[in-house]
This record gives structure tokens, sequence and C-alpha cells, in this order.
């Protein structure tokens, strides 16, 4: 996948993954080992940069292993190169339990596999140290040669292990152009800025795990930021990325087959929005997800016609053919830079290329004839733009996937560039159970047992998987993970016959991909006690509350809406069901249960709502209680309960 | 760099156009019975020409597929990719695609990218990027390939994951080669026309209308599934004029073996005797050399070859050897300490079982040592640390081997563990506090393949500690587990583990208590989901296995029992599944027991898949029964 790669592309293929610029994160202990295990005892890292704008990155690092899986870890060690990162000097050894010292440890390159996207430079140079054992200390010493697109980096400060002795050190910028910050929490880390330079160090640094639900790779993690060239704006990095800083223009041009095409597939379409939506459409499902990067095509993408002409192409690709095919009638659309991703999120402190992993397209709400009159053109918008993914598979510009959704992003402009945080959009990633239920049903069924239909509703990111992977199956194995789906959700039941539906043209959900699946239901021993309670089986849409309890990292969500109707008849003879109402309402969302009877038929209905992607340290008690909430009144049977005679 | 741009013309009398499209192809936009279908592979024909391997030259092998893309899912068939090495070269690949309005964009030579995979190996991976590929596209893609060695044929699969219309395979041999072709097992589903054409000979092999393979749920290896065809050189003609034959027999392949590849690492064996004078005075010889070789020397590569230039005294002295190097170390061990051993070329299930009628080395994925155990086979795994003497992994039990005796290599049946010799078993001691929250101690044994599973895979002390309690509490999502101690012996084939366990607060209610008494081993969720008449294909089970499950609970005045599970017991041939429930007499307090057992290794469809579904839906049913205590 090229370094910005698509976040739909993504969820439509399991295989695929993100994968952040390795290459740009200078220092990093490429052990199997990074989090938690053995001992660094020293772990120095020396970067100067050069005149020519390179770094020489110098690192030594000793580690003690204290464990046979510290040993298991540690045995071999990795260093990413790729084209601009290249391996100058290296020294290993081993400083056996006893004293002795072992020289001379061999290395060798390995390319890596990188799952679907074709990344012709990466590769590891692996260090094997040969019959480590519990006591022995390891030692690197390398210099490596970087040469990175544009002048920032950032160095990884605390991977996870416990250190003894953390320095590291860059020199060598110039005064006037030089920048850093020290983002994540590091109690007893020490910054010396100078002119042109840093100094970071700190002496016994606990190990760090991250708990579950923690934000993911890099972003989690203490980091020194760096830059030593532009003028550090949001401006700057905007006007790189559009090619100014490499001089290959790459702004929009409207010549040729681009325009003939956009002129073609929009003569009969009257509005701007209709013709957003259909060139959108176009691209995401024309036009091949596929990810290529070779040097710098990591950053650069191909010119529009030749990515219409070959029908393929990565997110860039695909955004710049949008922009371009917008603005052949008449839509001045823009490239949108994200961190895509639910556990990512950029610094906005520090404006640096190495921030994004993703491109969309950001169009002007004005000029899709809605803006001034705040009529909703079905889509995210945010701040007078809204975004639009032409990598996805799915959704047109109505839905923006949730790795889209609430991130910030540089709507980049030759006269400027804007960060805009994009909308959160719950209400279209939901999941909906209604199950409606006759617990007299008679026949061969035992007391208690149930009878009636199950239908579940998906609408975004989960429907866009199921999608994509019930179009390509036959319609017996289509039904059939269907019918797992609908089964994982009511344990031991017995379904019948499963159907499944794509209604994302209905849209129930402003666009967003949307599936059905209903089935017959049969579940036994619904009603148990001697018709003293129900127990409804239970969907959560918040996780557990016990991850919660004393936490001060941040917990990422998916923002989504989960509900579930029962509708149940109970036997006549049968007392009514008496259920605790719930409802917990907050900043980070919400859950509600109720219980109603409607013509003889009695609702319980269940709603979680979480609208929040990232909830901090401040936020927490407030996920907490709505997670409690949601559990433990799901947890409750419900009781059949006659009132007292008079 | 590493990427490079393929020479796409590489052999200029290679690059050939593609034959022509007919209209009849032109006209396929949909496949009967698969109308779900996102492409369909209108053609797949390969060309196997070998080579006298005498006069030192390789063989080749060229593909030609021609797809059509029916949907847009079938887009993703735009790509492809081939990985390819020293052992098997990429010379070239070719392609273009064939618009609905019958224009023709090349795969250029900037769509076709190189990845090394491992510069050590020397391995690469190509990716070849169709064009303009759309609905009602054409794609016409074009391999060659070469490889130098015939001794290790692969078999070659005539199915695709899409539907297929015409699959051929041609193969000729030189003049004097002798070849057959065989199915990998059953009977040839292909038909086969001879072919002989300046002095070579072969057969082209054709089958049409082919569906994409079952693989359905737990099914059998994808292998045992699809027609494949195996090319088999049994002989060639060598320089003098000598018939040599090549993979006419298993006694030639042994020949062969022990002349070129074992006899040399036989023969440098220095230190060997010492070393096994030592062993040999143990007071269990057999496991002590077996400990010595499978865990004194690293385990470098599977397979039946050893690496080139290996010897015993080169193992020995480098702490590491492959698996068929080790296995003729602990051969020739066993022997020095009086005990004759046999090697046994074994498969992997999930690599699929072949018929051994077919002479094919390339079949087999390791080499284990069989001695006479006091009249009966007993077989010793030279590579598996997790394997005591006598113990085979569950992907060979059951399976068909050759046993590479003296008097001839014979196939054999491997020895199976029965199902209460895989045994999980958790014994819990349950008590309801006075505020409503259940806690107390439990304990897990596993035995057998169970063990073996987890059998030195948690790294040890705090590690494994820490590891068996995520198992725990992925188990036990309802409960705090904490004090985990972990005993684990190889010998013994067994992993005991401890532990406490207290209900989360967010489980508890404070006047309603209600606990899934199958824990940790349950509930059983329905695995086949499919109903009966659906299941196409057997279903493969891992290893046949008992869970039992003994719980101790107890509650304290005010507390009284509101519902508990329905006993149960269901008995088949495929297995069986049964519990109950005993209430104490003073009514705070109750055992309940559970057992589930499967017995099979591979269970048919039909009557016996019924079975198998049914007992799972039964066990579902009953676990998801609940205990509930209430305060009233």
């Amino acid at each position: 996948m090229s370094r910005w790669s698509s976040a739909a592309a993504a969820s439509v293929t399991l295989q695929r993954g993100l994968t952040l610029p390795l290459g740009l994160v200078l220092g990093l202990v490429l052990s199997a080992g990074s989090a938690g295990g053995a001992t660094v005892e020293q772990r120095h890292i020396d970067i100067e940069i050069q005149g020519d704008g390179s770094l020489l990155e110098t690192t030594r690092l000793r580690v003690r292993l204290d464990t046979d899986a510290d040993v298991a870890r540690w045995t071999t060690y990795r260093t990413y190169l790729d084209d601009n990162r290249e391996l100058e000097g290296l020294e290993a050894a081993i400083l056996r339990a006893d004293g002795r010292r072992e020289a001379g440890v061999a290395g060798r390159d390995m390319v890596e596999a990188s799952g679907s996207a074709f990344h012709a430079s990466r590769r590891f140079h692996l260090l094997t140290f040969a019959d480590l054992g519990v006591g022995d200390r390891i030692v690197v010493e390398q210099a490596i040669r970087h040469r990175p697109y544009y002048p920032a980096s950032r160095v990884l400060l605390h991977g996870g292990e416990e250190v003894v002795d953390l320095k590291v050190t860059v020199s060598g910028a110039d005064p006037t152009t030089w920048r850093h910050a020290v983002s994540g929490e590091v109690p007893g880390l020490e910054v010396e800025g100078g002119p042109g330079g840093v100094t970071v160090s700190a002496t016994g640094l606990p190990p760090r795990t991250a708990p579950p639900l923690a934000p993911g790779g890099f972003d989690a993690r203490p980091a020194l930021r760096f830059g030593w060239g532009g003028d550090g704006s949001w401006d700057h990095v905007g006007a790189w990325l559009l090619g100014e800083a490499t001089g290959a223009p790459k702004g929009p041009s409207t010549g040729g087959t681009v325009a003939d095409l956009a002129a073609e597939l929009t003569s009969d379409l009257g509005t701007p929005r209709e013709r957003l939506e259909t060139l959108t459409r176009f691209v995401q499902q024309d036009i091949r997800y596929l990810a290529v990067e070779v040097g710098e095509g990591g950053y650069r993408p191909s010119p529009p016609p030749e990515v219409l002409e070959r029908r393929w192409g990565d997110c860039k690709d695909k955004t710049m053919l949008l922009v371009d095919l917008l603005a052949a009638v008449g839509i001045e659309a823009r490239p949108a830079y994200v961190r895509s991703g639910r556990g990512r999120r950029l610094d906005p402190a520090f404006p640096s290329h190495d921030a994004f992993d993703h491109v969309v397209v950001a169009v002007p709400v004005a000029q899709l004839g809605a803006g001034e009159g705040g009529l909703d053109v079905g889509g995210a918008v945010a701040d007078g733009w809204l975004f639009v993914d032409p990598g996805q598979g799915r959704g047109g510009a109505g839905w923006l996937h949730p790795n889209v959704q609430d991130q910030l992003a540089l709507v980049a402009g030759a006269a400027g560039s804007i960060l805009i945080r994009t909308p959160s959009r719950p209400h279209q990633e939901r999941r909906s159970l209604v199950v409606d239920l006759d617990l007299d049903p008679g026949g061969v069924l035992a007391a208690g047992d149930a009878r009636g239909t199950a239908r579940l509703e998906l609408t975004g990111e989960l429907a866009d998987r199921l999608l994509a992977e019930l179009g390509e199956a036959e319609p017996s194995s289509a039904r059939e993970s269907a019918r797992s789906l609908l089964a994982g959700l009511l344990p031991a039941a017995t379904l019948g016959a499963v159907d499944w539906f794509d209604r994302s043209e209905d849209r129930p959900a402003g666009g967003a991909p949307a599936v059905e699946i209903e089935a017959d239901v049969v579940i036994p021993g619904l009603m148990t006690g001697g018709s003293s309670s129900i127990r409804l089986p239970a969907m959560h849409g918040t996780p557990d509350p016990e991850i919660l309890r004393g936490r001060g990292d941040p917990a990422v969500l998916p923002t989504r809406r989960v509900d579930a109707r029962w509708r149940l008849r109970l036997p006549p003879d049968s007392c009514p069901p008496v259920a605790r109402g719930a409802e917990v309402d907050n900043a980070v969302g919400a859950f509600r249960q109720s219980l109603a009877e409607e013509d003889g038929v009695w609702v319980v209905l269940r709603t979680t709502e979480l609208r929040t992607r990232w909830v901090d340290r401040g936020n927490l008690p407030k996920l907490e209680a709505l997670a409690l909430a949601e559990h433990r009144t799901q947890r409750r049977r419900l009781r059949l309960r006659c009132p007292a005679p008079e | 760099m590493i990427a490079l741009a393929l020479t796409l013309a590489a052999p200029a009398a290679w690059s050939a156009t593609f034959p022509p499209v007919t209209e009849a192809e032109r006209g396929v936009a949909s496949v009967e019975g698969f109308p779900n279908a996102p492409a369909v592979v209108l053609s797949k024909r390969a060309e196997l020409t070998l080579r006298d391997p005498s006069a030192g030259e390789s063989s080749t092998l060229e593909i030609h597929t021609r797809t059509k893309i029916l949907t847009e899912a079938g887009l993703s068939r735009g790509q492809v990719a081939v990985s390819h090495g020293p052992g098997l070269r990429l010379e070239g690949v070719e392609g273009r695609t064939l618009l609905a309005d019958g224009r023709e964009v090349p795969l250029g030579a900037d769509s076709v990218f190189v990845e090394q995979t491992s510069r050590a190996r020397r391995s690469f991976r190509t990716k070849a990027v169709l064009p303009a590929v759309a609905v009602g596209a054409i794609l016409d893609v074009r391999l060659r390939l070469r490889f130098d060695s015939v001794f290790f044929p692969e078999p070659w699969s005539f199915e695709e994951p899409i539907p297929v219309l015409h699959s051929e395979l041609r193969f000729t041999a030189p003049p004097g080669m002798g070849v057959r072709v065989e199915p990998t097992r059953g009977e040839a589903p292909w038909t086969s026309e001879p072919i002989r054409t300046g002095g070579r000979q072969g057969a082209r092999l054709v089958m049409t209308d082919l569906s994409p393979p079952a693989e359905e749920p737990f099914g059998l290896a994808g292998q045992d599934l699809r027609p494949q065809a195996v090319v088999i050189p049994v002989s060639y003609v060598d320089a003098d004029g000598f018939g040599v034959p090549l993979l006419d027999a298993w006694d030639t392949v042994l020949g062969t073996f022990e002349r070129r590849h074992y006899g040399p690492v036989r023969a440098g064996n220095r230190g060997l005797d010492p070393l096994a004078r030592r062993l040999a005075k143990a007071e269990d010889p057999t496991a002590a050399i077996l400990g010595y070789v499978r865990d004194g020397v690293a385990t470098a590569k599977t397979g039946v070859l050893p690496a080139p230039g290996e010897t015993l005294a080169g193992i020995l002295a480098a702490g590491s050897g492959s698996y068929a190097a080790k296995a003729i170390l602990l051969q020739e061990l066993l022997s020095r300490a009086g005990i004759d051993g046999t090697l046994v070329w074994a498969i992997d299930w999930r690599d699929g079982e072949p018929d051994l009628g077919v002479v094919n080395p390339g079949w087999f994925e390791k080499v284990l040592v069989r001695i006479d155990r006091q009249g009966i086979d007993g077989y010793l795994d030279p590579g598996d640390p997790r394997l005591p003497p006598f113990r085979l992994a569950p992907m060979q039990e059951g399976t068909s081997a050759l046993l590479l005796e003296r008097s001839g290599p014979r196939p054999v049946t491997l020895p199976t563990t029965p199902a209460v010799g895989s045994l999980r078993r958790a014994t819990m001691e349950l008590r309801l506090g006075e505020d409503g929250a259940f806690g107390g101690v439990g304990r897990l044994a596993l035995r057998g393949h169970h063990a073996w599973y987890h059998l030195l895979t948690h790294g040890d002390g705090d590690a494994r500690s820490g590891s068996w309690r995520a198992w725990l509490s992925d188990a036990l999502p309802e409960f705090d587990v904490s004090a985990v101690e972990v005993e684990e012996s190889v010998r013994f084939q067994r992993v005991d583990v401890s532990f406490r366990l207290d209900q989360k607060r967010s489980q508890v209610l404070g006047d309603e208590a209600a606990l899934r008494p199958s824990l940790p081993l349950g509930p059983v969720r329905q695995r086949y989901d499919a109903p009966t008449e659906a299941r196409r294909t057997p279903v493969r089970i891992s290893f046949p296995d008992q869970d039992e499950v003994e719980m101790t609970l107890s509650w304290p005045p005010g507390w009284e029992l509101d519902v508990a599970p329905a006993d149960l017991d269901v008995r088949t041939d495929v297995g069986h599944g049964v519990g109950s429930l005993e209430l104490g007499e003073g009514g705070d307090r109750l055992v309940y027991r559970r057992r589930f057992t499967i017995h099979r290794r591979t269970v048919q469809p039909g009557e016996p898949y019924a079975a198998l579904r049914d007992l799972y839906a039964e066990m579902e049913r009953h676990d998801a029964q609940e205990i509930v205590l209430i305060h009233e």
C-alpha cells in the first residue's frame, strides 16, 4: 500500500492493512519485543542534520535479556531500510553473562512481503544473535543515512521496554527554521533545546504496555518530532504535498480525455450534487483500488489521464482524478490529506508531511448549491466542505468511511491550506436487530420456547464489508455467511431460511452501504424459571467496563449506533414484564432501555450510541458510566410479575 | 531499488500474439449454476515441456489464462501475482485487456512489478496489473516459468476459485524419457489424448465446465478436493545410452535418496560414537537420545531432503540441521545404542492426503523414526520439541506414511489417539457472596493433543502465567482472573493451570446472579451452520477429544436457585454430550457436570454430518442455559 492508503480499501479486503511510513520514524527499535520485556540499559541516538538535508543517525543500544521470552524476542534485531534510508555502518556484539564479549554478529537483508501494495523498496536488515541466554546483553551500534523527502522527521522515545538510560540528540539544523516538539506523556523526560537542535534524555523509564482500545501504532507512543526547513506551517506542508516542493505540478488539468469523460458522464444531470455523485461513483467503482510505491511514488500521484486509461490507482491517484473530473464540470474541489484509522490522529501543533497516510476530496458545499441556504447536501460536511473518499468501493458522496471520520484533514490549496475536522456520523454506522417473538407458539415447541422472525440491519462500514464478501459469493454460501452473522447474535437459536438484501439503493442511512438479513427463528428456553423471567440476548455497543476502570490512557472506539428491538407476545396467562428503565446520555454517547406495550405486544427497545471516536482521559468516566449502564441493564433478566391481589 | 520492470519480451520466440477471441467467448455473460460468479475463466491452458536432465536442460511451464469479468466484484481478477526464485524462474509475463467495444489494451512494462521477498533465498514475487479492466472485458495473461529439477513434481490444478469453462494441460517429454500422468487420488476425471511431435511424446488432458472448489468450513485440505494431475518422469536414458529410473517406484526413489542424499549425511559421522555411548547409559536410552536430537539440535528446514552438504558431524557442530538429517542422526544414535530404527516419511493432512500409489517424494512434510516397542510400532519425531517418545503431532496422526524399510518402502497408516487421550478438564469451585458476586478457584487440566497445542508456547515464568491469564480471561469474560499458576510437562503431555476468579463488577446486579456453567470450556456455538443437504464435503476435525467441566457452586442464606439447566444426554456415533446438575440437600449448593466428546476425525456428508450438527445444536442449546440465583 502506498504511504497514503485507502481506508475504505482496508475494510474491503481483510488482507489489506494500513501501513505507517516506517522509514520516517527514526531510532525505532525493530525487534519483535517492542512492547514490554527485557531491559534497555542504554539507548543513545545522535542525529546530525547535514548540509544537503540528509540525516546521519547513529544509534547505540545495549539490552539486557531477563527472561527466556526476552531471548526469543531479541534473537533477531531488525532495522528498516529503503531507497532513502541506507545502512552506513553496523557493529553488533553479545556480552555474555559471564563477562565475555563476542563480536562480529553477521547480518543480512530481508525484504518483507507487504500485503496488497507493491512496496518496491522496503527491506529490513536482520541481525541474528546466536545462542543467547538469560543474563546476556546485546549491543548494537549502527549508522544510517536518511534522505527524507520533506525536512521533518521523528524519533520514537519509548517503545515499551524498561529503559535505564535514554538520550536522543538532534543537531545541525539552521536555527531559523528549526522546530521540535515532544508528544505523549513520559514522566521524567528532560528536554533541552538549543539553536538548531535538541537533547531529550531520561533515566529509569518504566516498561509500558498498551491497554485494550489504546490508540494504535506510533500515535500512542511518546515521540520527538523535529523539522529543519520551511516555515513550519500547514500551508507549507500543503504546498509541498501539492507538488510545489518537488517542482512537479500536480494541480487540476482539465484538458483531454478527463474532461471529455466528465462531460459524457454528467451530460443529462442537472445539479452539481448529482454531478458530484455520478463522478464519485465512477471513480469508486470503475477505477480499481491498487497501490504501488516506487521511491517517491508513495507521495506523487500518477497523472489523471494515465489513471483513467489504465483504470487503476491508489488513493492519491483516485483523488486527483476526481478533482480533475469535478473541475471539468465546474466544481473546484481540493485534495484533503488525513491520517486515517480509528486509532490514529495527527498532532495539529506540529505541521509535517508524515502526519498523513491517506487523501480524500474536499468539495466546497457552496459549489453544490446548498451552502447559503444551509441545505443538506447529504454527506460528511464540516466547515463548509463536503468530504468524499474516491478510494472507497461504495457509498458515493453520501458516506465517508469511519476511518476518515472525526479526523483532522488538511484541505490543500495553492493559495493556502486549512485544517478541518471531518464530521463524526454514528447514525450511518448502524447495527439494528429487530426480533418479533411469540412465546406461546404452541405446536411442538416446549414451554418457554419462542418462535418468530429476526431481522438484522447493518449500515456503513459493517455493511460495506459484508457486501464485499457477499458480492463474490454464490447465493448459497452468501446465505450461510448471513446466517452466521445473525446466529452470532442469537445464541442457541434455530434459524430457518435466511435471506439477505442489499438495501443501499433505498438509502436508509443517507447513501451509506446497507444490508438487511432476515430469518424465521426459534429460541429455546427464552422464558425460564417457571415463567418468571426472560433473558434477552445482549448486543453491546460499548466496551467491557472493566477495561475502563482506573484508566488513564485514551480509548479509541468505533462511532456507531447499536439498537435492538424485541417484540414479545406473551402467553395469555402470563404476568406482565417489569423492566428497570435505564437512560444515560453524556458527551461520549447514550444508552437507553425502554419497555412498552403496543397492542398486546411487549416491546423492549435498547439503543446505544457512541459519538466520540477518541475518548480522552477527561471523558473516560463518562464512557465508563455508559458502558456500566449498558452491560448491567442487558445482563438483567426481564421479570414477569403479576400485580398483588387487592 | 529492487523494483524492476520485468523484461516482457524475454525470449523473443515466445512472445507471441494471443489466440483470437471467439464469438462464443465474447458472448459469455454469465455462468449457468453460478449466477453470482464475479468472473469466469474461459480457458486455462498449461504446456509442460520436460527436458532431459542428463543433458543439463531445464524444463518449462507456460500458462495462458483467458478470463472474462462478469461483475464489479470480478475487477480484482485484473491482478496476477506469481512467486518465483532459483528453483522456479519466471521468464516472462504477457497480458492484454480486450474491452467489450473491441479495443485492445496491452499490459505495459510499467505495470509489471517485481518485489524481492527474500534476498537470502533470492526469491521474488512478480505482480502484473492489467489495464483498463472493466465489466465485460476479457483478460489474457501468459506466464512462462523454467525449472531444473523434475524429482519433486508439483500437481497441476485444473480449477480456479471462479468457474472454468475449459481447462487443459499439455505435456511432452523428450525421446528416451518415460513419463506417466496420474491423478493425485482416485480415478482420472479428465479426457486424454496422446501427443507425438518431433520425437517428443506426451498427452493432452482436458476438463470442461469446472465449478470452483467447494472450500466448505472445517473441510479437507483443498488439494484433497480438487482434480489434480501430476506428471511423473519415471525414467530417462543417460548420456551412455543406459536407462535410468527416476520416479518409477518407491524402491527406486528410496535407493536414489540413500545414494544421493541420506548416505552422505550418514557418512560424516565423526564424534557420533562417544555421544551414543553416553546417551545409551541413560535409564531410558530412547528418551535420552530423542531428547538430545529434538532439543539439542535446532530444526532448520522441513521436508524429506537434507540441506546440501549436511553431515551428522556437521549438524552436531552447528547445533542445527534439517528434519531429514535430524531423523538420520536419531536413527544412527539409536542404532549405536542397540535400538533398530526405520525412517518414516510423513505428511501433514492440512497439505492434502495423496494416494501413495503415486510415486512422488514431494508429498511428504517431515521424516520420523519408527522403532519396535514391545511388538508394536512406536514413532519418534526428531523435530517437534513438544513431543515425547511415541507421540505424534495431530497433523500426522491417522495419515498415510511411508516406512523406508531395508526390504523396501512400505505404506502404513500412522496411529491415532482416542478422544479420552486428548482431554480438557475444568474444575471450578465457586461461591456467591452476600453482595451477589461470584468468586472462587478453578483448575484447568490439558492432556494429549490439547497439551501439545499449548506446551512451550506461552514462554516461562511470569510470561507464561500472563499468557494463560489472558487465555482464561477470554474464556471467562465475566470474571477477573488472578493468581494463575501453571505447570507443564512435555514428557507426560500435560498442562495444569490453577487460578482464582472474581466476578466483574459490571456483571454484579446485587439481587440477581447468573452464570453459564459450561465456562471456561463452553458455551459451545454451532460451528456447522450449513444444513445437512447443503454440505457437500467431509468435515475434517483436527483430532478426537473430550471436554469435561465440573462446577461446584454454593450460596448464602437469602438467595435461592431460580433457574437451572435441564439435563442433557445425547449419544451418537460421532460423539456425545452429557450435562447434569445435582442439588445439595441443604438447598444452598449444587454440582454441575458436563462432558462433550467428539470421537471422529473425519465426518462424511449426509447422516454422519447431520449427527455432528445435531450434537452441536444440542450442546449449544444446553450451554445457553444459565444457573440463576435470586435474592428475595
